[in-house]
């Protein structure tokens, strides 16, 4: 155990001194206060337009950062040699991969309290109250916290199984395809509807975990959300068991 | 240093370049704003990647420029029907986006348009009830149907939160008979909770209809009046001022002057529109008992 948190105490420093990192994260930031500007242009309850494009810049970086960070963790080091020294120690891999996990899933809470703060804040300011500051957004907050932690799961499966590059672009593709899984079930009739069934069993339904219909009709959650942060739970743990027995089995020579 | 000053100029003559050129691009605020395309709501909710009412949100900005183009009326108003549908496809609980473009489409004259607009809105959102009032004032003003006009102002007065006069509202339509000025109640009604300056524009327009309706329906009173004293149509107004049939004649609402037309219809010279001529008295009297009957149930129901 304490070797998991040691090892993420180093991802999270690692990942807080990365360009990429510090990059989409201020983009994100530019992003967030950009959809209050958007707002402005509406007519009506300009809360709707700010807090829904607010929401999706979050959405949208947070998870880029998660692939891309996500990719090139186990893979980079592979490629930089630097995971040798590190296996070498008596830590097991299973534990390496858990620790880089641990802390590339606080490096992404991180960036989402810092987003999450940003547009409150902004949200407040344009309210003029704090009557924006609701359960329905932390509710999606945390959900979008869940939604990261599921696609950094799969990020870090691929990244333990190829190279950073093609990591980066099977979980991109991973990511947009869970966006559209529902849509998929939803349109996909006929002969063929079993196997668009399969798919969307294999893929991660990440619209499940989006509340921002919620947040722009402030309406609590439904039951059905905390049932889609635990399905997000359980998927991530299957991504990365798959990704520790891959990983153990690995031949780095 | 002279490598850097050199270098520094031709920045400034790029930049200069830069901006003669620019000066020539048509500019997007010259041109009328217009929506060349208005894609399926099927394909957007597919591309929308699970969020449909972003796309919905990023639509109804495209709409409110739409609806607030000034020279909207130049452009024509044949998009804004399928950005609603659009937009209220993507997110059917927009219920601001329902009333605006149903009172905008009702206001361009595509009253048909404005009223499946409506009717969507208060399917789809049935605790808002400026929709079925606005669906109302469309029958009663546009369409001169009272009994219709009665039972969406019954649908609107049973909403829950609904101004407790829409009841009187109802029964002023009614019992009063006086339809133009009921049609300016409605309106000012309207305007009163108008939430943005493209909403009023619009209902402004529309209160000029309803004032040039009024001030259209004394004087061809006063020009039937004419006829049966003097045995011959009256030529201009003026002559009903003449005989002391009304005091003035009124100022036409959207700055132009009131002339007779040969059926003895009053218009105004610089704006056509009229509306259809309302259900006649027998008409009118059974709606009222009709409406009448409903209401007080109604009150019975609704203490």
């Amino acid at each position: 155990m304490m070797n998991v948190v040691a090892i993420g105490a180093v991802t999270v420093r690692e990942a807080l001194r990365r360009k990429i990192q510090v990059n989409l994260l201020l983009f994100a930031l530019l992003l967030v206060v950009a959809s209050l500007l958007v707002s402005s242009l509406t007519i009506g309850d300009t809360h709707r337009i700010a807090s829904d494009l607010g929401l999706t810049a979050m959405e949208v970086m947070g998870s880029l950062t998660a692939i891309f960070l996500g990719a090139s963790l186990v893979a980079g080091d592979v490629d930089r040699r630097v995971l040798y020294p590190v296996v070498a120690k008596p830590v097991s891999r299973s534990e390496y991969l858990l620790g880089r996990y641990v802390g590339l899933a606080g490096t992404l809470w991180l960036n989402l309290a810092v987003m999450a703060l940003t547009l409150s804040a902004l949200l407040v300011l344009d309210a003029g109250s704090l009557r924006p500051i609701d359960g329905a957004l932390l509710a999606a907050f945390a959900m979008l916290g869940v939604q990261f932690l599921v696609v950094a799961a799969v990020a870090l499966l691929f990244s333990s199984v190829t190279t950073p590059t093609l990591a980066a672009i099977f979980a991109l593709a991973i990511t947009i395809a869970g966006h559209l899984s529902n849509d998929l079930r939803t349109l996909w009739h006929g002969p063929g509807a079993r196997l668009g069934k399969a798919i969307w069993y294999l893929l991660p339904n990440l619209s499940a975990l989006s509340l921002n219909e919620q947040v722009i009709y402030r309406t609590p959650p439904a039951v059905a959300s905390w049932v889609a942060c635990l399905y997000a739970a359980l998927y991530a743990g299957a991504a990365l068991a798959i990704a520790a027995t891959v990983f153990e089995r690995r031949d780095f020579r | 240093m002279r490598r850097s000053v050199s270098l520094l100029l031709f920045a400034v003559a790029l930049s200069a370049g830069t901006a003669a050129v620019a000066r020539r691009i048509d500019a997007g605020a010259a041109r009328i704003y217009d929506v060349a395309f208005v894609p399926s709501s099927n394909a957007m909710r597919w591309l929308s990647l699970g969020h449909p009412t972003l796309v919905a949100n990023l639509n109804w900005l495209r709409t409110v420029q739409y609806v607030g183009e000034p020279r909207g009326d130049e452009r024509g108003w044949d998009r804004l029907r399928p950005l609603a549908e659009l937009v209220t496809d993507l997110d059917p609980k927009h219920g601001y986006a329902y009333q605006v473009t149903g009172n905008q489409l009702a206001s361009a004259g595509l009253i048909a348009d404005s009223n499946a607009i409506l009717e969507k809105g208060f399917e789809n959102v049935p605790d808002r009830y400026i929709l079925p009032f606005h669906r109302a004032v469309n029958a009663f003003l546009y369409e001169g149907d009272y009994a219709l006009a009665g039972r969406y102002f019954e649908r609107a007065a049973r909403t829950p939160g609904a101004p407790a006069h829409l009841r009187d509202y109802v029964l002023a339509m009614y019992v009063k008979g006086d339809a133009p000025g009921a049609a300016i109640s409605f309106l000012e009604h309207l305007y009163a909770r108008a939430e943005d300056d493209e909403t009023r524009r619009a209902l402004e327009k529309q209160l000029a209809q309803a004032h040039l309706e009024r001030d259209a329906a004394r004087l061809e009173a006063a020009a039937e009046a004419y006829t049966r004293q003097i045995g011959v149509r009256p030529i201009t107004p003026v002559q009903l001022v003449m005989e002391g049939l009304v005091s003035s004649l009124p100022a036409d609402p959207f700055g132009g002057e009131y002339f007779l037309d040969e059926a003895g219809r009053v218009h105004s010279t610089v704006h056509e529109r009229r509306f259809e001529r309302p259900a006649g008295g027998a008409a009118r009297t059974a709606a009222m008992y009709e409406a009448q009957g409903r209401l007080k149930a109604m009150e019975h129901a609704q203490p």
